[in-house]
């Protein structure tokens, strides 16, 4: 049943302008930092880290969490449209398939702004004159980066249903994630989801910052999953839904 | 005219745009709060000058998106509820784009006004020893209106163009990003993007001393060049408005 629904997300995303902002929205950090990158190349010494951090620089600070949340306003404005919430809860399948649809489609999408954000920076390391290959480091963070964002895509899912407005969630997303910097900072983005995704891509650094802290990072990500996609099937399950 | 502004008003009743803004505005005081927590009488004595250099940074990462977001509700009301057919055959087109130019405005003029409180509220809360900066108080004032008014018209125009948000939206994230990722460009190259005008026209510079890690603040003319520019691009973009929405295809 969760592979029909996930079929039928999927189906909601074909041919969608939703990919316009996929393609686009990293274009900028990745064209920017390239020439961040360049006009400091007197302080920034470390090659292929060095180009990272200027490519993370904000984009994992500010707009990434903008970005997810996008999706999932995405996602949902189908349903707050058209009586569709008729439609999806009288449809013979459970809630909680429902959201984990819902997750695993946007968990897909993140994933693959991952890999479009490694493509742009193998790119632009290439133009900027970088030697060899990209260095595993780099992937891994970018995998670490998905991982990290589950948090933030169950928090953005249940906004999203929640809140009616398609815009409400995105702007909420940026002020999370600015919060996330002081958090961060003071040594408390592991309570705080829009932080994972920053922690888990050592963004704006060269040296990895998470060492010894992997058991802290899983669980975070496990506990704001767990009580979010909860709290979105605990909603649906107990208010009745608006239709309009 | 007054009548179907406040049909307007109605229409954004229960939908907590006062709530919206109230979460702004605690978010910025949130923000500035923690800057400034610990500040030293050093500090106290240039520190309305360390608020007014602050706030056009804060203004430029949050205001295009939303100023994109509050375009966005005010226009996707009636995508929503297929309404611009019905609204149109009442009103005068010219009176509808008016009315939800003047609603948005009205609220971004209202922001940047609580602006100027936060940043008296903040001397007073932190002691600040400086006079209090009039001038650069009310440049601050106009050019932060004049330019979320400027962006406010051209996410008007994206948002009633289309029915699906999500163009808007990317718009003003987009804006945010580029606007912010500019501020540590040459100006050269900042004065071509508009969602980082609330920098180009601050009043505030700032040194930065590497090696005694002491900022000093100055004060530096306010852009008149920009300001007008700004000034033509916010007619052109109000204009440009009324005119596709006076022959939007509905």
């Amino acid at each position: 049943m969760l592979k029909s629904c996930i079929k039928a997300e999927n189906a909601k995303l074909k041919s969608s302008v939703i990919w316009i902002l996929f393609f686009i929205v990293p274009i900028f950090p990745a064209i920017m930092g390239t020439f961040n990158y360049l006009g400091n190349l007197d302080v920034l010494k470390s090659g292929w880290y060095s180009l990272w951090t200027q490519h993370t620089l904000f984009y994992t600070d500010f707009f990434y969490a903008p970005l997810i949340a996008a999706y999932a306003s995405y996602l949902w404005r189908m349903e707050h449209l058209n009586h569709n919430w008729n439609l999806l809860m009288t449809a013979p399948v459970s809630l909680k398939n429902l959201i984990l649809a819902k997750f695993i489609v946007l968990f897909k999408m993140t994933a693959l702004t991952q890999v479009w954000i490694g493509v742009l920076f193998f790119i632009c390391g290439k133009f900027a004159g970088l030697p060899g290959m990209l260095p595993g480091k780099c992937i891994f963070w970018l995998f670490r980066g998905c991982i990290g964002s589950i948090g933030i895509i169950a928090l953005s899912l249940l906004l999203s249903m929640v809140i009616r407005s398609f815009s409400v969630p995105i702007i909420l997303s940026l002020f999370g994630s600015i919060a996330s910097l002081g958090l961060v900072a003071k040594g408390a983005g592991y309570f705080w989801p829009y932080a994972l995704m920053m922690l888990g891509m050592n963004a704006n650094s060269a040296d990895d910052g998470m060492m010894g802290h992997y058991a802290t990072f899983l669980f975070s990500v496990a506990f704001f999953f767990l009580l979010f996609i909860s709290a979105a099937v605990i909603y649906l399950k107990k208010k009745d839904v608006r239709s309009a | 005219m007054i009548k179907t502004f406040k049909t307007e008003l109605k229409k954004i009743k229960h939908r907590h745009f006062p709530l919206l803004f109230a979460v702004l505005t605690g978010f910025l005081f949130l923000w500035l709060f923690a800057t400034f927590r610990g500040i030293d009488d050093a500090e106290r004595a240039c520190g309305y000058f360390s608020v007014l250099y602050n706030f056009p940074m804060i203004n430029t990462i949050i205001l295009p998106l939303f100023i994109a977001v509050l375009a966005s509700r005010i226009w996707d009301m009636e995508h929503k509820g297929n309404t611009l057919k019905l609204l149109c055959t009442l009103e005068d087109r010219k009176t509808i784009y008016l009315n939800k130019s003047i609603l948005g405005g009205s609220f971004l003029l209202l922001f940047s006004f609580v602006e100027c409180l936060l940043i008296l509220a903040f001397g007073r809360i932190f002691g600040f020893v400086q006079a209090i900066p009039t001038t650069h108080i009310v440049c601050f004032f106009v050019t932060t209106s004049l330019t979320s008014l400027l962006l406010y018209f051209i996410q008007e125009i994206l948002s009633f163009s289309f029915d699906n948000q999500i163009v808007a939206l990317a718009v003003g994230l987009i804006g945010s990003f580029v606007g912010l990722f500019s501020l540590y460009l040459p100006r050269s190259f900042s004065q071509f993007v508009i969602w980082s005008y609330y920098s180009v026209l601050q009043t505030v510079g700032m040194n930065w001393d590497v090696n005694t890690r002491i900022c000093t603040y100055y004060e530096s003319p306010l852009s008149l060049g920009h300001l007008f520019v700004t000034f033509i691009l916010f007619l052109l973009a109000a204009f440009a408005g009324k005119i596709i929405f006076e022959r939007k295809d509905i």
